[in-house]
């Protein structure tokens, strides 16, 4: 299939959003799994990181892969390039958004979904718009096509309605499922009449299918935001999206950085937010303020304004723009600290000697970007805290959390690829490897510094910040006081995420694709991980194989419960322990190899990365298993001794049993007879209600509930272990 | 290293990106204090040999020494003996000029401060200047004079003059290269890659010629300029059809008729002699001439 000059544009310009854009769908859709406010959190950042990221890579990329004269000079208008750059980006926007509400209205379809008449009105506009296509092509003309769709439309709809209520007049309960409350036939026959439509008029959309999409996302997105309005819920993410969608550009092309453009677009946006509805409430009306009741339409109006300003800003910055540098990485009017003066800065010059401090010095300087993102988030953090102690009961200490949530993630993840991503953006990564020092030393410094930065400013600095906070008294109520298991494991997983996003680095051109990959790894990761926890605990042969082990063990050592439960409790960490240290030895020894012989090669990261995801399945999948077979490992000799009690003669109501009676009964194997040797075993036999039903007997016995023999075992190591049965 | 060993010494050197191989069983010896081109046409593979000689590159078959060292063994031993200059110069943009060369003058146990202040005078580059403010050709100045100032023992120069204007280029070539060689006659090494001959023509002691990766042609600057000559002749009446087995091409123009040979040439020229021409011309070609000749 050839393309058009204009599509062969547009394609060019997909393909560099398509990942970001892949990570702000899946997010979009991930609604349908994600449990708990933890996880939608998560979910609402990768929605909005990633659209950040899209929305700021169009500009951005021309940046990294200094393509900027070869685009600039071609013979086309500049207000071409904008909108073009600009129609992919909105249609991009626009589709997640339709993803994300198409998501929302899938979930609340059968439950409270009290907003059908919107949905309705969407699908009816999606109707006209999809069979317009075919009918035009017929017609050969626009209105007539139109018009001749909402013909075929009434007669289609028309007549299903009437059919279903003639067909089923007997059933009015399949009636209201199909057209009452649910309405689920008739959303399915516009689902598939629209589709029909699509392809009956393929001729006429091949060539316009961006069109077609940025209408489909128009009539779906626009009787939505009519109905946030008049509900008054207006979802946050979905102004975010849309504000960031149309300010990125102008602060990418400002910053001249794709990461920059990131930084600063988002804290705007928070920040202008916290502003205008402080000064709104306190010098226009105290109804227009966050508490108040007229908060979604100011967030509404404001961000339709703010997103149509920075538009204009956008376009006006773009049509200025002047190709200045020479070299650049991910843009160097981030990269790098300039020197201006000043004894600490001026620490930072490379000296003729001592080329381990050089380094050291050359990475500090490397990590600039991140050192801006803290400072921006810092500075929207101190306006936050401020408006809060000026306005205590408005709540702006959400939004510090909003920020922190924001903010945490994205340091962390800068720091680990900033230093290696930055130098193989400027070109410099082969050359500075002939410098006559080790690969490992350089690898090595790098590894440190992005672990240090990322530690202090993705950790540290949030938290001196919290501090700060809860010694104002803003926000001592609102996280529990951190523990210290907590603090360790937050720390861990803060380390675990700038080594993967450093490992990624290694393995990529540049820090955007680093970060990208970052976050698509994270999500793999986690989604191994969960994989194999659920695989684990479904799978019953490899529980079988350790169940049986764990029994021999019980036995053969003579462990009571809580002196089995002491082992494994020390056995899971221990090898959790174990198995993330190789784990992290092999991701960093991939980052290494990859580090000494930088040259990209195509498979290679997507072969290391399938390893990794392997060996966290794998652990997952055994530790989960493990923990299954340590629950079950039980059963097996109590239900043995279970027996043996229950088949002694009867010897009174409470009593000691040797082994030796035990062992006459024949109901214990040699291994359980191994376990009780030397234990010392009493019973109790609780009188139950001769009042019980057969009934109710029987349901006790089934779930255990109420049990008529206690058991005590004594083991010789002084340990005991008691239980009933019934 | 014996002292009269190969400063570089490649053997069956085979390398590949993805199915395309770009290097396929080269073979390449050069002897210390020598000049060396490796020449080639854009993607020859010149690029990947040298990034094989620096270890930036795992190469699929064959070995590599340096110093009769493996560059993959001996990382920092070899490094330390060697200066690269790559085909692609960039530098940190928020460093000076004078702050990228004590960056690189860190690495190195000896560095020539006189040589440093006069190939900075002489490229007219000020220690002020931020790197990312450089040209192109600008920054290829800074990145020889942090190879130069160091005084290695092998200069690994990779398409060296692309970007430098025709002044700095001729200097470059003539005066700063030439200095760095005659600074310690028979130990100082260069290993140059490039598809401008003739700008090194003066310069080069031996190279090698590769096409598609493999090995076309390795001699001698003197023995190619002797082997492969350039003969013409003139007749009265047109220009007899003659088949030569030593000739590499052969050109009729009417009376005229030009020769490239490739060895042979005395009996070329009684052949052509026992024919009685008006004149008869031969001359040894240029190095730019051998390599045209030879991929032509």
């Amino acid at each position: 299939m050839t393309r058009t000059n204009w599509e062969t544009r547009l394609f060019k310009e997909v393909r560099g959003l398509w990942w970001p854009w892949c990570i702000a769908a899946v997010a979009s859709l991930a609604a349908i799994v994600t449990e708990g406010d933890f996880a939608e959190s998560v979910r609402v950042f990768f929605l909005c990181g990633s659209a950040a990221l899209f929305a700021a890579l169009s500009f951005g990329s021309e940046f990294q892969e200094r393509t900027w004269p070869l685009l600039i000079s071609q013979p086309l208008k500049r207000s071409r390039l904008w909108r073009e750059k600009s129609l992919v980006v909105g249609a991009g926007g626009a589709l997640v958004l339709v993803l994300d509400r198409g998501t929302w209205v899938w979930l609340h379809w059968f439950t409270s979904f009290a907003d059908q008449e919107y949905l309705l009105i969407s699908l009816f506009l999606f109707a006209i718009v999809t069979s317009s296509g075919f009918w035009t092509s017929v017609t050969r003309s626009t209105s007539a096509g139109i018009l001749c769709g909402s013909v075929s439309q009434v007669v289609v709809f028309g007549g299903f309605i009437l059919g279903v209520r003639l067909l089923y007049k007997h059933s009015p309960q399949l009636v209201a499922i199909m057209l009452g409350d649910h309405k689920a036939a008739l959303y399915t026959l516009f689902g598939i009449y629209g589709l029909t439509f699509v392809w009956l008029g393929r001729s006429f959309w091949s060539g316009k299918f961006l069109r077609l999409a940025l209408m489909t996302a128009a009539v779906f997105l626009v009787p939505q935001l009519a109905n946030f309005a008049s509900e008054g819920q207006p979802p946050i993410e979905v102004l975010f999206v849309v504000a960031i969608i149309c300010s990125a550009g102008f602060w990418t092309l400002m910053a001249r950085s794709t990461i920059g453009g990131v930084v600063f677009a988002v804290a705007s946006q928070t920040l202008t937010a916290m502003l205008v509805i402080f000064l709104l409430g306190r010098f226009v009306s105290p109804e227009l303020t966050v508490q108040g009741p007229y908060l979604p339409d100011v967030l509404c109006i404001g961000a339709g304004v703010y997103a149509g300003l920075f538009l204009w800003l956008g376009w006006r910055r773009f049509a200025r723009l002047e190709v200045r540098e020479p070299v650049a990485a991910d843009g160097s009017g981030v990269s790098g600290i300039i020197v201006r003066g000043g004894w600490v800065t001026r620490w930072l010059i490379s000296r003729p000697h001592h080329n381990l401090a050089n380094l050291l010095r050359k990475e500090l300087r490397l990590q600039k970007p991140v050192y801006l993102a803290a400072a921006v988030f810092t500075a929207c953090w101190l306006v936050g805290l401020g408006l809060h102690l000026l306005w205590p009961q408005q709540g702006y200490n959400d939004w510090l959390d909003l920020l922190l949530f924001f903010y945490i993630p994205v340091a962390l993840i800068l720091a680990g690829c900033i230093g290696v991503g930055e130098e193989k953006g400027l070109g410099i990564s082969e050359w500075h490897l002939t410098l006559p020092s080790t690969s490992r030393r350089m690898w090595l410094v790098k590894v440190g510094m992005a672990s240090v930065t990322g530690l202090a400013l993705g950790c540290l600095l949030p938290a001196g910040l919290f501090l700060l906070e809860v010694l104002s008294g803003a926000g001592a109520a609102r996280w529990g006081g951190p523990t210290r298991e907590g603090v360790l494991t937050a720390g861990l997983l803060a380390w675990l995420s700038i080594l993967v996003s450093f490992w990624a680095s290694t393995h990529l051109g540049n820090p955007v694709r680093a970060f990208v990959a970052t976050l698509i790894g994270l999500a793999a990761g986690t989604g191994c991980a969960q994989f194999g926890i659920w695989a684990g605990a479904m799978q019953s042969s490899m529980t079988g194989v350790q169940t049986n082990l764990l029994t021999w063990l019980i036995t053969h050592m003579q462990w009571s419960p809580a002196s089995f439960g002491k082992s494994i409790g020390r056995v899971i960490p221990f090898v959790t322990c174990i198995a993330c240290g190789l784990w992290l030895f092999l991701m960093l020894r991939q980052s290494l190899s990859q580090f000494r012989q930088p040259e990209l090669r195509r498979g290679v990261l997507l072969k290391r990365g399938v390893l990794l995801g392997a060996l966290i399945f794998l652990y997952a999948f055994w530790a989960r298993a493990f923990i299954a077979a340590a629950d079950k490992a039980w059963e097996f000799p109590q239900a043995e001794l279970e027996q043996a009690l229950r088949e002694l003669p009867p010897k009174g109501q409470r009593g000691n049993v040797s082994l030796s009676e035990l062992e006459a009964t024949g109901a214990l194997s040699a291994s359980t007879e191994a376990w009780l040797r030397g234990a010392t075993i009493s019973y109790t036999d609780v009188v139950t209600s001769t009042n019980e039903t057969e009934a109710e007997r029987a349901f006790a016995r089934r779930y255990g509930l109420f049990a008529n023999k206690l058991v005590n075992v004594r083991f010789p190591d002084g340990t005991q272990y008691g239980f009933s049965f019934r | 290293m014996s002292e009269s060993g190969p400063v570089v010494e490649i053997k069956g050197l085979s390398y590949g990106y993805g199915k395309a191989d770009a290097v396929q069983d080269l073979d390449l010896t050069v002897k210390p204090g020598r000049c060396y081109g490796l020449f080639g046409r854009n993607g020859a593979g010149k690029t990947t040999t040298m990034k094989c000689l620096l270890n930036l590159l795992r190469p699929k078959s064959g070995t590599v020494r340096l110093f009769g060292l493996d560059p993959a063994q001996n990382e920092v031993e070899v490094k330390r003996r060697l200066a690269y200059v790559p085909d692609y110069v960039a530098f940190y943009p928020w460093m000076t000029v004078r702050e990228t060369l004590d960056y690189l003058a860190s690495f190195r146990a000896h560095w020539n401060r006189v040589t440093e202040s006069e190939l900075l005078e002489r490229f007219r580059l000020e220690e002020g200047q931020r790197a990312g403010a450089l040209s192109k050709g600008q920054r290829t100045q800074l990145a020889l004079v942090g190879a130069i100032c160091p005084e290695p023992e092998l200069l690994l120069l990779d398409e060296p003059t692309s970007g430098l204007d025709p002044i700095v280029r001729r200097e470059f070539i003539e005066t700063v290269i030439g200095a760095y060689q005659e600074g310690e006659p028979g130990q100082r090494t260069i290993l140059v890659s490039t598809h401008l001959i003739s700008e090194f023509e003066g310069l080069i002691d031996e190279f090698t010629i590769i096409d598609r990766g493999r090995n076309v042609l390795s001699l001698g600057a003197d023995a190619a300029r002797e082997r492969y000559q350039k003969i013409r002749a003139r007749f009265a009446a047109a220009a007899p059809e003659l088949d030569f087995p030593d000739a590499l091409h052969t050109r009729r123009d009417r009376r005229e008729l030009e020769i490239i040979a490739n060895g042979g040439t005395p009996a070329i020229l009684q052949q052509l002699q026992r024919l009685g021409p008006e004149s008869l011309t031969s001359e040894g070609l240029t190095l730019e001439e051998v390599f045209v000749a030879t991929l032509k």
